[in-house]
């Protein structure tokens, strides 16, 4: 027993120092940073592409940028078809790197943190301060980093609701980063055990092609949640940490036509149920 | 969308500037990671706290002991962020040294009184019965050697914040303290390596 802890609420200087000499790390040796791995993360650190130049912040919601440019919000839904397709125009040109695939693949952790961490940055330095305060993003988690084909897709969520969405393309060192996505607040309390909760699809455009994506969150016995597109056909969401979200690439929306019918969203429970083809009215929280 | 980042280089004084927060913090925020991940992991977490440092270097504070709680927090964030699941939003649980093995200055365990040993497995006892904010509120004071400031600068609270945290911690220790009998005959049953 340590009777000296017993006297105030502050620390006794013995005890103090017995704490310090339980210090797992006291060991670590100060020549660390002249051995050869630190020095070449150093080199590799000087030598990345950004060399901190801020880039800028991703397109918001309901927010035009140019002329050709639009967020704009989807209708009802449809089942397509088509599991790859080449990204064209504004998600990169027509390229076999820019292949989107209707499944997420999983983003290594160094490389999701920093694809996340590029995410928050974008939003923290919004200029045109819309979003909910420094402080959230800062302390926002990075919630899902998913990649689809060259493209790395990253959700944030923080407090009061906050979300924001980034999906990036890195060109390689020195040349350009392409991105999108919004931030928003989905402001949800509590979500049933079986189903999603969401504020619906949002969807970009410009004269070539144009994305969508949704995120939301999901309720505690969802294992799985599958967006029934019009132009891909059956979208697998990437799941994490309560939330789901996914994107997927389309023509260009022209005129007044407006971005189509809203997916349908096919949910697979943890015990193996599938509740199929929920229309989005259902889920959109934004409706309700 | 064209969000273009600059062609040019970085400058020659950036990277110096870079070069020598690097060199003088590298060491600390290695000890910072080693005290909350498998130390196999720890250079891997202060090589991504550095990129991301690097990638945000105008907000790298000037003031050296600012720098060093600011990629404090870069850094815990990274390691938060490598939790899985419901875990994410929790404080992350902070190892301890092996009370049986720990010996100072060239000294061995037997050169140990009997009452410091007490202390010591006391202590490590008492440290793996605190919760998560606990430990880190501690660490963060005692072996990180933070001020208040720094420290809730670090878990992105306030000054206030952080010493009620420590104030609780404090206590929840002494709580601890006096239900946690000494167990001299299986010191060695710490829990190590990654954040659980």
């Amino acid at each position: 027993m340590t009777q000296r802890l017993h006297t105030t609420d502050r620390l006794d200087r013995a005890t103090g120092d017995v704490l310090r000499s339980l210090d797992p790390a006291a060991r670590a040796d100060q020549r660390l940073v002249s051995a050869p791995r630190a020095q070449d993360t150093l080199t590799r650190i000087l030598a990345s592409d950004t060399a901190g130049t801020l880039v800028a912040p991703p397109a918001r919601a309901g927010r035009t940028e140019g002329h050709s440019r639009r967020w704009v919000l989807a209708g009802a839904a449809l089942v397509g078809a088509g599991a790859l397709v080449v990204v064209p125009g504004l998600l990169g040109g027509e390229t076999a790197s820019a292949m989107w695939s209707a499944i997420p693949k999983a983003v290594p952790p160094a490389e999701a943190t920093l694809a996340g961490e590029d995410c928050r940055m974008r939003n923290i330095d919004d200029p045109t301060r819309q979003g909910p305060g420094r402080k959230v993003v800062e302390n926002a988690d990075i919630v899902i980093v998913e990649g689809r084909g060259a493209w790395t897709y990253v959700l944030l969520g923080g407090d009061g609701g906050y979300e924001a969405t980034c999906l990036l393309r890195d060109n390689g060192p020195g040349e350009e980063v392409t991105g999108g996505g919004y931030t928003g607040s989905l402001g949800v309390e509590k979500v049933g055990s079986n189903t999603v909760v969401t504020h619906g699809t949002r969807a970009q455009s410009d004269d070539n092609s144009s994305y969508r994506e949704i995120t939301g969150r999901v309720g505690s016995d969802v294992a799985s949640v599958i967006l029934n597109t019009r132009q891909q056909g059956p979208v697998t969401a990437s799941v994490r940490g309560g939330y789901f979200a996914a994107w997927w690439p389309g023509p260009p929306i022209v005129g007044m036509e407006g971005p189509g019918p809203e997916p349908t969203v096919t949910l697979i429970l943890k015990d193996g149920t599938t509740r199929a083809d929920i229309p989005m009215a259902q889920i959109d929280m934004s409706r309700n | 969308m064209g969000m273009n980042t600059s062609n040019a280089g970085p400058s020659p004084d950036r990277e110096a500037r870079f070069r020598a927060v690097y060199e003088a913090t590298y060491v600390d925020l290695v000890r910072f990671a080693q005290r909350r991940v498998h130390p196999s992991q720890a250079e891997d977490v202060v090589a991504d706290a550095f990129l991301v440092a690097w990638r945000r270097f105008e907000d790298l504070p000037t003031d050296p002991g600012d720098a060093r709680a600011w990629l404090f927090g870069i850094a815990h964030r990274t390691m938060l962020n490598g939790q899985r699941g419901d875990q994410r939003r929790q404080a992350l649980t902070i190892r301890i040294a092996d009370a049986s093995v720990v010996a100072q200055n060239g000294e061995t365990w037997k050169d140990l009184d009997s009452e410091l040993v007490a202390q010591r497995l006391d202590l490590a006892a008492a440290w793996r019965r605190l919760a998560p904010v606990h430990q880190e509120t501690l660490s963060l004071a005692i072996w990180d050697g933070l001020a208040g400031p720094h420290a809730a600068a670090v878990l992105g609270i306030s000054p206030v914040a952080f010493r009620l945290r420590l104030t609780r911690a404090r206590r929840a220790l002494r709580r601890h303290c006096e239900v946690t009998p000494a167990q001299p005959s299986s010191p060695a049953a710490l829990r190590e390596g990654i954040p659980s």
